[in-house]
């Protein structure tokens, strides 16, 4: 009778999971777009006096793979606050994104219970677990042994009362006066891989730790989360808000209901003033503080040129909202973040639109919910699968919106593209050539992680596309969304796009496939550094001695000619196709390509005119150059700019010793 | 005699003292010279041969700019030490130079003469270095007790705000309570100068306690006077900032144009300054008590 009853639940335990829908809650989606196999029904309440969470959560876990499952794993991202011995707060020494902990002020989670839907108690079977680095005082990862195993494509159905205590946030997560951004606040459960999938060799959970450059990774499923508040709270999460009750104790319920996601956030406080707008059919809803408001158009601004540009290049965006955060003064550690339909940006009262960091933010922030978001990469294994190729976009929509030369700053005079920036972040680096972009983001050496998964991977895919060009580019991209949304690939999977679709546009013109590239750019560390070392002209000597017939000129031909010899070099360890541009005298121009091999190549020409200047790479297309000033030569430098510059710096020496003589 | 004819005269005075302001930017551009010839190097040596200069003529470019210092980063380093170390050195330079400057206008010789000039240098010298440096000290007590106080109240009030717009405008209000203290220390140096000049104090400490009374009995002249001889630079700034704007450094004859007007410019710094000494001085020689 149990076995029965089991396999009913089951059953229906299963349609249901695959149905999405609570009782009574119209489906946001016709079809899931999911395969919906970790989904959540939770109701907290927020103290926002003591700020702790009570929560109570029915997980309904899908198994997806052809094993039995015989342990949960669950995320336990909070406990990374909880004291100073985890692994967050060793490797970090306190300091996340700029900012550091407030001693005193920690956080964690505590599971109370956990059941299964037939009243089977696995409290007792709890226990953490450290796979990353055996930290036994890390508390982040949950597993809990099941009584049972959950057959292949079979359902469990979990219980589990817990309690929270936010941090002040600093990394993410946390309180700031009155402000609440409630992140990775509920047990969460890990994503169990097969043998093949992605880079596991067996059946395994893929539930990792929580590192200090390290963020999340879980699956798709419907989550309805009821958050109870002050009544004053304006309340903002993922997905949809569908039902909202005053409660008698003066505290309000918010109801939301979010499909094929696989993280919940939200975000609470008195002060935000709620504004809103719409882009085609999605709903931009943007939480300011009261001093900001006028920034608000900014935000609009920067996520509407993300849509337009993602949608035009990527692939269709399936929510029908998406709501900004702007966090308050105090509070900064919560922003700069991405959350499934729900972003946190950050602006400044008095910084105008001369310094573009709040539409940089909500366009990155944004462009997230395409990578991570729907396309799920494991933030943890290949972080530059979404930082990177983020980044990347992020550059496109910046330039696009904003200008080449002004997207990041233009302020008297001075301008920086995003792009220019992100080249900078990785060129600037102490050692760019540290560790290799797809290196597990724990494992990265200290400054590493930022500068390599989002920069560097950035300026990588720029110069892909600037080489196979933006059309085949937005081909590769927008094969890769498709079959990849809602699924969890790894950085075979990327490769393999491009090496499916490059051939079949370009044919051979690439080789057979772009391993070249990506084995030197996103496997190896080495530098791409080509250089114009000399340009030399001079009359060819006449020809002396034993002289063939053959050889004398034939009538008709013009007069006598210079020969000119170009010598690029390869100074870096990086090979790539580069283009040579080399102009005479007479105004004629050349134009080679160089399959960028040789350490050191000649070009020799022989025209009526001497070879003026030359440039390799003349239209910037490798952004991962290490230096744009040697990639040109003049036989006749330029005198001006040397000129000019010294004539500016002088002037302004003098202002400034005169400045300081007012004192004397 | 009130503040403005006090500025007609001292606009006289600095009219006929063009030799003065003349040797006033030799000295300036003389000290400033070696740190542009030396950013001249470094800029040459960065660049090359290449072509990555002519991005610079249109405007700023970040990426070449960029590439540049990294490419030569040393040289930039060393670059930015000698601005530091000419600082001190222009200081006390400008200490030495005030002295002939307010000898010539407060003893109102017809003629300049730059031997008598570097003399009058010379006796001050020691004497100026004094004033400054009980200027500075002044400053710095002032710093730890009403700047500290500031500071102090500044966490206080802003730390409850929900917004860094109490932060900032709290911040200013606090830096211009504590300017204009400092400025008023500023100006009695400014006058013990003169009061040393004019009665020829020894004692460092009483000129600059005259410096203090002065301003305090000549508090509103004092503050007028220097209210509106700032017109004088604010015009030149302004004219200079829109001439610069009009005629883009892009080609020989616009970068001669330019460095022209700039030069013009810190000549009319120069001038300036002899103004405002001569202002100052002035008002201080039909006001102070006998």
């Amino acid at each position: 009778m149990r076995q029965l009853r089991l396999r009913f639940f089951l059953l229906s335990s299963f349609l249901f999971a695959l149905s999405g829908r609570c009782p009574g809650q119209q489906a946001l989606f016709r079809e899931p777009l999911s395969p919906r196999i970790a989904n959540y029904d939770i109701a907290v309440t927020l103290d926002a006096d003591k700020k702790t969470l009570q929560g109570s959560e029915t997980l309904t876990w899908h198994n997806p793979s052809p094993e039995a499952v015989r342990e949960l794993r669950f995320h336990l991202y909070l406990n990374a606050f909880k004291n100073n011995q985890s692994t967050f707060m060793k490797e970090s020494r306190g300091y996340s994104r700029g900012l550091s902990a407030t001693e005193g002020e920690w956080g964690g989670i505590t599971v109370n219970s956990i059941k299964t839907s037939d009243d089977v108690d696995l409290t007792a079977s709890m226990e953490f677990v450290a796979p990353d680095d055996g930290n036994e005082r890390d508390q982040t990862v949950l597993r809990v042994a099941l009584p049972g195993p959950v057959p292949p494509n079979g359902t469990i159905q979990l219980a589990i009362q817990f309690t929270a205590k936010l941090p002040k946030v600093f990394a993410r997560t946390g309180y700031g006066r009155d402000f609440f951004m409630v992140a990775q606040w509920f047990p969460k459960i890990g994503v169990y891989e097969w043998a093949g999938q992605r880079y596991a060799t067996t059946g395994q959970w893929n539930c990792h730790q929580f590192h200090s450059s390290t963020e999340f990774f879980s699956d798709f499923g419907v989550y309805d989360v009821a958050i109870t508040t002050p009544e004053q709270y304006v309340v903002g999460a993922t997905g949809l808000q569908i039902a909202k009750r005053r409660n008698s104790n003066g505290t309000a319920t918010v109801t939301y209901h979010a499909e094929d996601v696989h993280d919940f956030a939200w975000m609470a406080s008195p002060q935000f003033v709620d504004l809103r707008d719409e882009w085609r059919h999605v709903t931009l809803r943007v939480l300011m503080q009261p001093q900001r408001v006028h920034q608000a158009p900014r935000y609009f601004r920067a996520v509407k040129a993300a849509l337009e540009h993602l949608t035009t290049h990527v692939g269709p965006y399936p929510y029908p909202n998406i709501t900004i955060v702007d966090p308050p003064f105090g509070a900064e550690g919560a922003g700069g973040m991405e959350y499934p339909t729900l972003i946190t940006a950050g602006s400044m009262a008095g910084v105008g639109e001369s310094l573009r960091m709040a539409e940089l933010v909500a366009a990155h922030e944004f462009g997230h919910q395409y990578w991570y978001g729907i396309v799920a990469s494991n933030e943890f294994e290949d972080a530059w699968l979404d930082e990177g190729v983020n980044q990347y976009y992020e550059g496109r929509i910046m330039t696009e919106e904003y200008g080449l030369k002004t997207s990041f700053l233009d302020l008297a005079g001075i301008g920086i593209g995003d792009l220019e920036f992100t080249r900078a972040g990785y060129l600037g680096m102490r050692n760019p050539k540290l560790a290799p972009i797809t290196t597990f983001g724990w494992k990265f050496p200290a400054g590493g992680y930022g500068s390599l998964t989002y920069m560097k991977t950035a300026a990588v895919l720029t110069t892909l596309e600037n080489i196979i060009g933006r059309a085949a580019m937005d081909s590769v991209m927008k094969t890769y969304f498709r079959r990849w949304r809602f699924k969890h690939p790894c950085a075979r999977d990327f490769i393999q796009t491009f090496n499916e679709i490059i051939p079949a546009i370009h044919a051979d013109r690439f080789g057979k496939d772009l391993n070249w590239f990506f084995d030197q750019l996103l496997f190896g560390t080495d530098l791409c550094d080509y250089e114009v070392t000399s340009i030399s002209n001079s009359t060819p000597a006449s020809p002396r001695g034993e002289i063939d017939s053959s050889w004398v000129k034939k009538p008709g031909v013009g007069g006598e000619e210079l020969e000119s010899t170009v010598t690029v070099s390869r100074l870096g360890e990086v090979r790539l196709p580069v283009d040579l541009l080399v102009h005479f005298e007479n105004g004629e121009e050349v134009v080679d390509t160089w399959d960028g091999q040789e350490r050191v190549k000649e070009f020799t020409y022989r025209k009526p005119s001497r070879a003026l200047w030359a440039v390799v790479d003349p239209k910037g297309k490798l952004v991962v150059d290490a230096c744009v000033v040697n990639n040109s030569k003049a036989a006749d430098p330029p005198a001006s700019p040397v000129r000019k510059y010294t004539a500016k710096v002088l002037f302004w020496i003098q202002n400034i010793l005169q400045f300081f003589a007012i004192a004397g | 005699m009130n503040t403005v004819a006090i500025i007609r005269g001292a606009l006289r005075r600095t009219g006929s003292s063009i030799r003065l302001v003349a040797l006033l930017y030799i000295l300036n551009l003389l000290l400033a010279l070696p740190l542009a010839l030396a950013f001249r190097d470094f800029m040459t040596r960065a660049l090359g041969d290449s072509l990555a200069g002519n991005q610079l003529m249109t405007g700023f470019d970040f990426t070449v700019v960029r590439d540049a210092l990294a490419k030569d980063g040393a040289g930039w380093f060393s670059l930015t030490r000698m601005l530091v170390w000419s600082i001190p050195v222009y200081l006390l330079t400008s200490i030495f130079l005030t002295g002939g400057v307010l000898s010539f206008l407060v003893h109102s010789q017809t003629r300049f003469s730059p031997a008598f000039f570097f003399q009058e240098c010379t006796t001050y010298f020691f004497r100026f270095l004094k004033v400054f440096l009980i200027f500075g000290a002044s400053l710095l007590l002032l710093a730890l007790t009403l700047g500290l106080l500031l500071l102090v109240l500044l966490g206080l009030v802003t730390l409850g705000s929900p917004s860094e717009v109490t932060l900032i405008t709290v911040f200013l209000l606090c830096a211009a309570i504590f300017l204009f203290p400092a400025l008023l220390l500023f100006l009695a140096a400014d006058y013990a100068r003169i009061f040393v000049v004019t009665s020829a104090e020894r004692k460092m400490w009483s000129a600059f306690r005259e410096g203090i009374r002065f301003v305090r009995k000549e508090f509103f002249p004092v503050l007028g006077l220097q209210a509106l001889l700032l017109l004088f630079p604010a015009v030149f700034a302004i004219a200079y900032l829109l001439l610069e704007g009009a005629i883009p450094m892009v080609s020989g004859v616009t970068i001669i144009l330019v460095l022209l007007f700039q030069q013009a410019y810190v000549i009319s710094r120069m001038w300036t300054r002899v103004l405002f000494f001569a202002a100052q001085s002035a008002l201080y020689i039909t006001r102070a008590v006998p």
